[in-house]
């Protein structure tokens, strides 16, 4: 079977796979800065 | 090795996008990333028989330090030891293992928790969570770099800042889930550590299914391997035994720990510093925002200078952490002393990145010097030198301001030494790091075949892909 005749992964499986673990870290990130907002007063 | 976890079963087929590789990884460090945020727990588990308040019989908090301690530990002697293992079976049995070890090490934690028995602490966290940590950590590592080969340092940088946002995630959830779970008779901690090993033990098997290696000699497409420009980029194979010979591993060794040793130092009294040079203008609400401002510079650093690093060099980019590093240690007093906190934030926080891009950089370098074969097995081991500057560091920087205290001193200009020394160890990591040479052609590997010889890992042919 030639590279050609394989399936390639569809964008969107990659997609959701990165919103899968960007969703939560950007979760994270807001709840971090929020604190950091603190310091500025 | 046969079966569901052999690494014939995980070579990817033709049109498999790599991009799937990274987060699969991330997968993994975000979870094991929640160890940094373990200190959310401390002061719940101090009333866990009193609830409202510590209890005579409840553990104090110095008991409980040992925790954490013990699960640093552990990474270290279980990436050192479990790397050469890693290359042998491949990532997805060892991020199976990984998941198992950190997510039971919750469970049992949480038994301990019910009985009150703090060995269980020790022993499910601390021990088993610590070698789940330290497999989990370097288990996609030489995967990415064989993925991307182009980009070794995004690759990895993209991993490793998992690590550094993973407390992130970890704290605020540990929070919200105590609070829901806490009530009359309990403080939520054993729900918590219950349900935190389920997810993250769900978490970290999604990236072990759904990680892929690269079949051999791939290449991405387009692509070819640059010629031999760059003296410090090896085309060849160092065995993974074999790098304990040369002289770059012990230096490159002693670089990452003198670069963690002074990061970690100035970390751990971040909240203290900012609170008693700047005394009146910084509430402890603040102070612990200045920490989350850090942690998020941290994280960021890691993917901005291992992914900086693919156009600057590596050898480079460490020299910009040690030269620009130890400028802005020596800066932190002065800006202190003129009360500028705006330039004492930005110079703390540039630091704190660089502390991130060390660890994250580390890596590719590794590929760079030992050539990409057995780097995850190479970079297990070297992370006994994070393990060594974790104890160091804190020690140095208490001791440091303890005897300026003693001698008379101001608390607030007892951090000025200390930061003039931590800039030295920069000067010294400098030094060490100009020393970097490529390794000698008679470590390099000779053959293909090597592998055969010794026995332990068995070549993967395509054909056994499935």
């Amino acid at each position: 079977m030639t590279q050609a005749e394989h399936r390639k992964t569809p964008v969107w499986q990659v997609m959701l796979f990165w919103l899968y673990v960007t969703i939560p870290l950007a979760m994270g990130v807001t709840q971090t800065l929020k604190k950091a907002m603190a310091l500025f007063g | 090795m046969s079966g569901f976890f052999a690494k014939s079963r995980i070579i990817a087929q033709p049109g498999y996008s790599r991009w799937l590789a990274p987060p699969a990884a991330l997968s993994v460090h975000l979870c094991i990333g929640q160890a940094y945020a373990f200190s959310v727990f401390n002061e719940p588990l101090t009333r866990v028989l009193g609830v409202t308040a510590p209890a005579p019989e409840d553990w104090k908090l110095t008991t409980l330090g040992w925790i954490f301690s013990l699960a640093i530990a552990f990474l270290g002697v279980s990436a050192a030891f479990g790397g050469k293992w890693l290359e042998k079976v491949g990532p997805r049995l060892t991020m199976c293992v990984a998941a198992c070890c950190f997510g039971g090490g919750f469970w049992i934690a949480a038994l301990g928790v019910y009985l009150h028995e703090i060995w269980l602490l020790y022993l499910g966290y601390g021990v088993i969570g610590g070698i789940g940590l330290g497999l989990g950590y370097v288990s996609p590592v030489s995967t990415l770099i064989k993925w991307f080969p182009d980009r070794r340092g995004m690759a990895t940088g993209m991993a490793i800042m998992g690590f550094g946002g993973g407390a992130m995630i970890g704290a605020p959830l540990a929070v919200w889930l105590m609070d829901l779970f806490k009530s009359a008779s309990s403080v939520g901690v054993m729900e918590t550590f219950l349900l935190m090993g389920g997810l993250y033990f769900l978490s970290m098997m999604i990236g072990a299914l759904t990680i892929r290696i690269p079949p051999h000699d791939w290449q991405p497409e387009g692509w070819t391997p640059p010629k031999l420009e760059n003296k410090m980029i090896t085309q060849n194979h160092v065995h993974i035994d074999q790098a304990l010979k040369t002289p770059q591993f012990y230096v490159l060794w002693l670089v990452l720990c003198l670069n963690v040793t002074a990061g970690v130092g100035v970390l751990g009294q971040a909240s203290v510093m900012i609170q008693e040079m700047f005394k009146g203008r910084v509430t402890p609400a603040a102070a612990a925002g200045f920490v989350g401002l850090l942690s998020l510079f941290n994280m960021g650093g890691r993917f901005f200078w291992s992914s900086a690093s693919d156009y600057l060099g590596r050898k480079t980019t460490y020299f910009v952490f040690f030269v620009v590093g130890a400028g802005l240690y020596a800066l932190v007093p002065s800006m202190g002393q003129m009360g500028n906190m705006a330039l004492f934030v930005l110079l703390y926080a540039l630091i704190m990145s660089m502390y991130g891009g060390g660890f994250s950089t580390i890596p590719a370098y590794l590929a760079d010097i030992f050539g990409t074969r057995y780097v995850g097995g190479i970079h297990g081991r070297l992370l006994t030198a994070w393990s060594t500057a974790g104890v160091l560091g804190p020690v140095l920087v208490n001791y440091i301001r303890e005897f300026q205290i003693g001698q008379g001193i101001a608390k607030a200009e007892a951090y000025n030494v200390t930061m003039y020394i931590m800039a030295g160890l920069l000067v010294l990591g400098f030094i060490c790091h100009a020393l970097i040479r490529p390794v000698h052609e008679k470590h390099h590997m000779k053959h293909d075949e090597f592998d055969e010889l010794d026995g332990v890992f068995p070549r993967v042919e395509e054909g056994e892909a499935k």
